[in-house]
Parts: C-alpha cells; structure tokens; sequence
C-alpha cells in the first residue's frame, strides 16, 4: 500500500518536472487520436453519403400481360417476405393505372389512345431498397429469388450497384488502413517522445537501479504517467469530434457519431498502445 | 520457509575480470569475507578497487571464475534477482552517484523506498542517518548546494539508510579531513559491530594502519592478504 502510494506520487512528480515534454506527449497524442477517430466518424457517415447518391434507385418489376390481382398480392408478398435485402417501399401499378400515366405522358397520346381496343401496357411494381452494404451485396440473389413465371422483365441499375458496392468496399479498406497505420504512427511516435521525456530522469533510473530497484518498481510510476496522458489525450480528442459532429450535424442531417463500441475500442487500443511504446522506451534505459 | 544462514558473505574462486582489449582489472582473485567482518581494501590508483566491488554488487560480470555471494553462486541472474541482492547491499561510490537536483533527504527517500520502508519508517530512519552523518542541518539542502565533503557524507548516509547486511565503500574518506575521516569510520564500525559486513576501498594507507582490521591490498589487478 505503501509502494502503492509512493509510485502514484513519483508518477505525479514526474510529470511535474518534465512538463514541458509532457505538454507535446499529451499534443502529438491528442492529434494522432482524433484523427483516427475522425476517420472512423467518416467511416460511419459514408452510408449516408453513399445513400445520398442511390435515392432515387429502384428496381421495377414488369409483369406478364393478363395475370390477375392474385399474382400481384403474390409477388407483393413475396418482396416482403424476402431476408435478403431491407425493402423500403414498394410501387404497385395495375395495368390501367400505367396505362392512365402514359396516356397523361403526351397530348398526342391522349388523342390516339382511343384507337387501342386493348390495354397493351403491363403492371409493375417499382421497389425502393434501403439502401446499404448487405442489400447491394444481395441484390442479384433476392432477384433470382423473387423471379418468377408472373413477371416478365426486372430492371435494375446493376452497374450503378456494384460500382457503388465497390466504392463503399474501398472506403473501408482505405479506412481501415488509415486508422491501422494511424494507430502504428502513434505507437512509434510515442515511443520516441516518451524516450526524449526518459533522459530528463535517466540519472534517477540509473540510480534506482544501483540502491535495488526492480524492473516493475522503476517502470511502475511511468506506466501510471503514461496511463494519465492516453485518459487526458482520449478525452480531448473525443471532445473535439463532439464539437465536430454537432457543427457537421447542423449543416448536413443524420450525421452519425461514433459508436459507444467504437469509442471502447479506440480506448482501449490507444492505452494499449502508449503502455507498449512505454515499455519499449524505458527498456532502453536499463542495463542488460 | 527455510532460514539459511552462511557464515560466508563473499567467496571468489580464480575470478578474473577483463575489460574489453585491457590488461586484466582482477586477477586470479581467491577469497573468503565473512560476515561481520570489516576489511579494507587499499591500493594504488588503478589497481582494480573499483572493478572488485563493482563484480561484488554485480555492476560487472567476471570473465572468468566462481563468485558466491550470501552463500549462493551466483552465475547467470535476471535483472529482478540482481535487484534483490543489490537490496541487501549499500554502496558508496567513489564518485557519489547522487541526484543533484534533489535535497539529502530525497536522496535518500528514494533508497528507503525501493526497499520498501513505510513512510513512517523511511521518514525516522532518513533523519537518523543524516544525523549520524552530522547532517542534520542539511536535511532539505540540495545536493549541488552541499560542499564535496558533505556530498560524500550524503551518499555514505544513503548507503546506511536500508541497514544493510553489506556495506561496500569506495574511498567513502577521500574528501574528508582526517578528523571527519576517523569519525566516518568510527560510524561504519558501529554499524559494523552490529553484524553488518563492511569492505572500504582506500588508498589512505596512513589511516588504514591506525587500525587492526583485515586489509587486502590489491595491486595490477591481483589481490594479497
Ligand atoms: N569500464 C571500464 N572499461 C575498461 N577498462 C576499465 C573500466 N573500468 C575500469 N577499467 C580499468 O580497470 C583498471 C582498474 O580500474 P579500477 O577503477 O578498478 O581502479 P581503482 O583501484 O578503483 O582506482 P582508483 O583508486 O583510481 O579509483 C584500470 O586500469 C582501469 O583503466
Ligand atoms: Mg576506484
């Protein structure tokens, strides 16, 4: 209990005298966490700028001449039954509804339509995806799923999806790797500047050494040290992206924030991190 | 839990150690220090005092030879085993080895506190020391503030402060005048005929031959009774 209390109060001491070292420690860490977390913020609005640029997507259905409402009900329910992609609205126009919109598309239409003994449009329901990874990447399989001797022809913008598929798959290999690397930059910073904070007690080490201290009792206090700089450095940083995401909010909507997950995750991996930078800095200054 | 005692202390067996592409520092050493004892250990500049006590609290490793200490050979060590023995020990340095920048007393908080005093005890043990070294007047001064002799007699005072059952001290006189010199070693034999094992290096052969102790002379690196 006693140690206890030394090594916390050493810690603190520490601090106090080198500062001005701690002042950058605490900077250059505050910069490298927030732009991870700011890219892992991007990461998460990504669908909604993705979403932003498929609004208006969908994918109509044409059925077969002369099926009844039966069919229809059918197929209704069978888009919505389906576990493949989330359905966001669903278009039913019967023939003489399709039929009414093309006559109302042009005046010459409407004066020759009268010609026609028979409707010769189809029915056809227009589905609007909600619009994200998992229903891109099902969409070929829910369309064999729903396909069925009822319906004649399915468009969709199959191009448009796997490219933008493909874009959303980048951006979060680009991500990742950003924040990966992020995170590497931070671990080999830290260790360097926590090396440089090191000489201003070297002698201390070196004497604790001589009169018996062990490797955990002379470590201890900067682990401490370090452990109160990743808190002070996570805090401010997740404080500067609250102060973002509300500006970002009021010019854009449905701006999302971090998950409660991710912020534990990036929590944890920063302490982590700085404790093995420290560990590897202070191991320089041992002998042997 | 077994208690074992060892009347030997320190035991060298053909121990030799040479720096890198040097003449040998130590020689062929052959001894036994018991416990108790006070021995000192005189000999020219460069002879090796050093580099002996050194091996002893493990700063350098021998090149060659069998080295017991405590009664256990000691061959290969991890930094934590070094650790615990060197806890057992206090070392003078010839050249202080003190934090310049802290005051006396911190100086010796820190050794108190890796072995593992409370404060309270830390706290009666520190003023005790300094006291006996005649300090007591300096407790709070730094040590870049404190005159040469008086820094040695701080660095005497934190090799004292754990009561250890070792004490190793190099030329702990050699800016000391004759007067602060006898009284020093008039401390370290109190200490002495306590239990504690005591080695002194000096080459202050007047003042050694005032006393009847053991004496090792070491000379190029070799050792005579
Ligand atoms: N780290 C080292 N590397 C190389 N040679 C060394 C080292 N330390 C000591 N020596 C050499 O070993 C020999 C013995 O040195 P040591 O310091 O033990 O002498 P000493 O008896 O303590 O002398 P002094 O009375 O001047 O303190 C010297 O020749 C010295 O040059
Ligand atoms: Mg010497």
């Amino acid at each position: 209990m006693n140690k206890v209390f030394y090594l916390i109060k050493s810690a603190f001491s520490n601090m106090y005298h080198h500062r001005k070292v701690a002042f950058s420690l605490v900077l250059s860490l505050i910069i490298l966490i927030s732009a991870n977390l700011f890219l892992l913020m991007m990461h998460n609005n990504l669908q909604n700028v993705l979403e932003v640029f498929n609004k208006n997507l969908r994918i109509e259905l044409i059925l077969k001449k002369d099926i009844n409402n039966e069919d229809i009900k059918k197929n209704i329910n069978n888009i919505k039954n389906n576990n493949l992609i989330s359905v966001e609205e669903i278009v039913v126009n019967d023939a003489a509804e399709n039929l009414k919109n093309f006559v109302n598309s042009s005046e010459i239409i409407e004066k020759i339509y009268p010609l026609l003994d028979k409707n010769p449009l189809p029915a056809t329901i227009a589905i609007k995806i909600n619009f994200n990874k998992i229903s891109i990447e099902n969409i070929d399989r829910f369309i064999d799923k729903i396909d069925n001797n009822t319906i004649s022809t399915i468009i969709y913008p199959k191009e448009w999806f796997n490219k933008s598929l493909k874009i959303a798959k980048w951006s979060e290999y680009i991500a990742y790797g950003l924040i990966g690397l992020f995170f590497v930059l931070t671990y080999i910073l830290w260790i360097h500047i926590f090396k440089v904070s090191l000489f201003s007690v070297k002698k201390e080490i070196e004497i604790m050494e001589i009169v018996g201290g062990t490797k955990t009792y002379i470590k201890t206090p900067f682990v401490i040290e370090t452990f109160i700089y990743a808190v002070i450095s996570f805090l401010i940083s997740l404080g500067i992206m609250k102060y973002i995401y509300v500006g970002a909010d009021k010019l854009f909507n449905k701006i999302l924030f971090l998950t409660g997950e991710q912020i534990l995750y990036a929590f944890v991996l920063t302490v982590l991190i700085t404790l093995l930078g420290t560990e590897k800095a202070i191991g320089k200054f041992f002998k042997k | 839990m077994i208690i074992c005692y060892h009347k030997s202390m320190i035991r060298m067996n053909h121990l030799y150690k040479t720096y890198l592409k040097t003449w040998p520092a130590l020689k062929n050493v052959n001894l036994e220090i018991d416990r108790g004892e006070f021995v000192f250990l005189t000999g020219p500049s460069g002879a090796g005092k050093t580099t002996f006590l050194e091996v002893i609290y493990l700063e350098e490793l021998p090149t060659r030879g069998e080295l017991y200490l405590f009664g256990e050979k000691i061959s290969k060590y991890t930094h934590k085993k070094r650790a615990l023995i060197r806890q057992k020990m206090g070392v003078v340095f010839q050249n202080f080895k003190l934090l310049f920048y802290k005051t006396a007393y911190e100086n010796l908080e820190l050794a108190a506190n890796v072995v593992g005093f409370s404060p309270q005890k830390a706290h009666k043990r520190i003023l005790e020391v300094l006291n006996q070294m005649k300090l007591s007047h300096k407790i709070n001064t730094p040590i870049y503030q404190l005159s040469g002799g008086e820094q040695q007699r701080v660095a005497i005072a934190r090799a004292l402060v754990t009561s250890p059952d070792l004490i190793l001290a190099d030329e702990p006189t050699g800016n000391l005048d004759p007067a602060i010199s006898k009284s020093i070693i008039k401390v370290l034999e109190q200490i002495n005929a306590r239990g504690t094992t005591v080695i002194m290096a000096t080459h202050d052969y007047d003042l050694v031959n005032e006393y009847s102790y053991r004496k090792l002379h070491v000379s190029k690196g070799k050792i005579y009774e």
